[in-house]
């Protein structure tokens, strides 16, 4: 029998009504910790100051954050616990699969209206589950993956009820241990006995994850023309043909997923560099827009949606004055009565509409996020574009300038996406020697990324990155087959050569470090090696949390430091004790 | 811009059966309030048996107004249908809980017969809409016993079996033609059958659609509809 005693519940519902109509029905289950708040904000803030064990929410929430930006924000900020329940309140019984296209799912779905029974039997069942499958998700989370591989097989020999999830949690596991044809046939198994979505998705992405695009093609078309909802699975398709250089296909694909779920930020984001790359300005434009009305209240919204905005609008003004550069003077009568070449244009541009939509844009990003220099760079750039694209060179010329300055004195590398956006705006003004500085900075820094490589190349114009890269990989790739043969000192000879190649690359020098930490301890030349790892380490640029390379510099610092700490006082031992044997 | 006919009636169906469905659920708080306010033991048989009429009849509308939408939007392509694998067990003991209040007013009981391992692979959100008009209905004709069961063979049968006096043999003629019942005199509406024969029809497996059937002389001598999973 469920009992909620001493269960810390937060009951999140804008009808006062329907809130304390939910707290009567958790009361017979032996709730007695209920809180009752009626908005997102105030349930972050509940959050923040108690690890709730249950949450309950609706989904409909009034103007601001509904019931799944809350669930993002809270597990965005990590505001609660591995084992709280958050069930969501649906006004209808099908939504489900239309929000699964989200990053975070809440443990059960519930449809209004519903009595404290069936209140009671889901609370129960998605408990019974978390429970189960709790050490598995921790393990997922933790991207421990070989660990959750043994968990998930104990767990689905004692709660075989659960074998779906586990099998679902398998694939994820074996894919990110690059174990794809593992990965693989145990989806294809599950798609073989029956058509169940999230299968032929995993399907298609791992095919994706093979390069096999052409499969990974056929198995997208056969989800969204089986499961015409599946979001998901255009979102794929489409991802798919802009990889395969079929971005037309990939825009109306694209389309498709947002006329039947228009309100996800990352998919307008999607559509709006897709028709980027369409040269379709005027989708992209409205695409950014869309993204930034729609990601007002989310933890995922970025600059980027409203720096995208302005370059949008920046080409369509350029593109149209060209044009009437071409045409002439845009007042006088056409001459001849054919309207087709008119049709075939974008349409009139109101340039003051324009003009207030982008000061309005600029001014949201000082309002909405906070003070950084990459900001500051970008929202130069974006600035002089603009002012270029409306013909005010000088004030361009300037921001550009002061733009170039503060690049220069960055603090922090760039991240990959901002390196590549500087790059594409500093040439599309001219600026091509200093865009090549930033984007060759950029590709030392991630050259191991073969991914962020191949998408600068493309998005850059730059093919010679490429082969740029490959010799650094080439090392890097033999630096890492020495290490795992536990040949320490090839292996730091190879990462030595990398880091000199590329000396700003933060994974390189942490793969150096990493290798010359293991020589020492084997070495005779210890205090040698540590002092060169303590330089290498110095020479790192100053990262922090949440980039994802930071938990391995933390680490790989604090071994650093203890070997030295430990060296110094052997080697003090050693001078007090002349019995040693002098090393 | 233009603007069409179909895209208001899609706005304005989505948006007014939301409302409509906030409407009822705080028809049923507020009740639930101002009874609230009196001594459960204090309240006469009449009363009680008016609650029960209030309830019954809101979530019939409240089911209608899923259906409804549920119709236009499969009609449009933007009905979500996600198929899984699901307990069987659990779904039933899902579906009686959602009719506790009713099945407990009419003095009814809901037997579940299936194995508790028994898994079958359906929407389940469609289904429970399909299964709460039906057992609905069931509760309204039957004298004292429902009985859910599932039978596994090559198809998986999904039964609702009541002790009531069976179903008229025109609609039982009607299997595949539901639309045909439709009918104002009679008061029949034809809804959930027309709706529960097109998400049969959804619930397709290599080819084979699903079905539903009725039939009498059940399991318990009374009515049986049944959902066929291929």
């Amino acid at each position: 029998m469920l009992s909620l005693a001493n269960k810390k519940i937060l009951i999140v519902e804008d009808f006062a009504e329907f809130a304390r109509s939910l707290r009567g029905m958790l009361h017979p289950m032996g709730a007695t910790e209920s809180k009752i708040v009626n908005n997102a904000q105030d349930a972050i803030e509940a959050c923040n100051t108690t690890k709730f064990d249950i949450i309950l929410s609706d989904y409909n929430l009034g103007p601001k954050k509904d019931g799944q930006q809350l669930l993002e924000e809270l597990q965005h900020q990590q505001l609660i616990k591995s084992s709280c329940i958050f069930i969501m309140i649906t006004a209808e019984n099908t939504t489900s699969m239309v929000m699964a296209a989200v990053e975070y799912v809440p443990d059960s779905y519930i449809a209004k209206p519903f009595n404290g029974n069936l209140l009671q039997a889901r609370l129960q069942k998605a408990m019974e589950k978390k429970q189960a499958m709790l050490e598995v998700n921790r393990a997922l989370r933790n991207k421990q993956w070989v660990e959750a591989l043994k968990i998930i097989d104990t767990v689905k020999s004692e709660h075989p009820k659960f074998k779906m999830s586990c099998l679902r949690a398998q694939i994820t596991a074996l894919k990110n241990l690059k174990k794809l044809d593992d990965a693989l046939k145990i989806a294809e198994q599950i798609a073989s006995v029956r058509s169940i979505p999230w299968a032929l998705e995993s399907i298609g992405e791992i095919l994706y994850l093979k390069k096999d695009y052409q499969k990974s093609i056929a198995v997208f078309s056969r989800l969204v023309a089986e499961f015409p909802m599946s979001v998901d699975g255009y979102d794929w398709l489409a991802k798919v043909q802009c990889v395969i250089g079929e971005s037309q296909a990939a825009q109306k694909t694209i389309e498709e997923a947002i006329r039947r779920s228009p309100k996800v930020l990352q998919r307008q984001k999607v559509l709006g560099a897709i028709a980027e790359e369409n040269s379709d300005y005027q989708t992209m434009a409205q695409a950014y827009r869309d993204a930034i009305k729609y990601g007002q209240y989310s933890a995922f919204s970025s600059t980027e949606e409203y720096l995208q905005l302005t370059s949008a609008i920046s080409t369509q003004i350029k593109q149209a004055t060209a044009q009437q550069a071409i045409q002439g003077e845009p007042e006088q009568p056409q001459e001849d009565n054919d309207s087709s070449s008119k049709s075939e244009e974008q349409p009139e541009l109101d340039y003051n509409k324009l003009k207030a939509e982008v000061a309005r844009t600029f001014e949201n990003i000082d309002a909405k996020f906070p003070k950084s220099e990459s900001k500051q760079l970008q929202t130069k750039l974006a600035n002089a574009e603009f002012l270029f694209a409306t013909c005010e060179n000088d004030e361009a010329d300037v921001l550009v300038e002061q733009a170039k300055e503060t690049y220069i004195n960055l603090s922090q590398q760039l991240d990959q996406d901002t390196s590549i956006s500087v790059c594409k705006t500093l040439t599309q003004m001219g600026e091509n020697e200093f865009a090549d500085m930033v984007i060759n900075t950029a590709a030392k820094q991630y050259f191991e990324d073969s991914d962020f490589i191949v998408r600068a190349a493309k998005s850059c114009n730059k093919p010679e990155l490429l082969k740029l890269c490959k010799q650094a990989s080439r090392l890097n790739a033999l630096g890492i087959e020495y290490f795992e043969k536990k040949d320490f000192q090839n292996a730091a000879n190879a990462f030595s050569q990398v880091y000199a190649m590329a000396p700003g690359n933060i994974n390189m020098s942490l793969n150096y470090i990493q290798s010359l930490l293991k020589l020492s301890t084997s070495s005779e030349k210890r205090v040698e090696l540590l002092e060169t790892t303590r330089k290498v380490l110095e020479s790192i640029p100053q990262i922090v949390f949440p980039d994802p390379r930071f938990e391995r510099y933390k680490e790989l610092k604090r071994l650093t430091l203890l070997l030295l700490e430990k060296s110094n006082l052997n080697q003090v031992a050693r001078e007090e004790s002349p019995t040693e044997p002098d090393v | 811009m233009t603007t069409n006919n179909d895209n208001i009636f899609n706005l304005i169906l989505a948006s007014t059966v939301h409302d409509m469905k906030n409407s009822l659920s705080m028809l049923g708080e507020s009740l639930n309030v101002i009874l609230n306010t009196v001594e459960q033991q204090n309240l006469d048989d009449k009363t009680k048996a008016n609650y029960g009429v209030v309830q019954y009849e809101s979530s019939r509308v409240n089911n209608s107004l899923m259906q409804l939408l549920a119709l236009y939007k499969l009609e449009n392509e933007q009905l979500p249908f996600n198929p899984n694998y699901i307990n069987v067990h659990d779904f039933f003991e899902e579906q009686r809980l959602r009719q506790l209040h009713l099945l407990e007013a009419k003095n009814i009981s809901c037997e579940i017969d299936v194995d508790e391992s028994v898994e079958a692979v359906f929407d389940e959100c469609l289904l429970s809409t399909v299964l709460e008009n039906i057992i609905g209905n069931a509760i309204r004709y039957s004298k004292s016993k429902i009985l859910l069961s599932c039978t596994q063979t090559e198809t998986t049968n999904i039964l609702v079996n009541d002790d009531g006096p069976g179903y008229p043999s025109e609609m039982i003629e009607m299997a595949g033609s539901y639309i045909q019942g439709i009918n104002q005199s009679t008061g029949s509406t034809g809804l959930g059958l027309v709706f529960a024969q097109k998400i049969a029809d959804i619930h397709s497996h290599r080819g084979k659609l699903g079905s539903i059937s009725l039939s009498n002389n059940g399991r318990l001598n009374g009515g049986t509809f049944e959902f066929k999973i291929p």
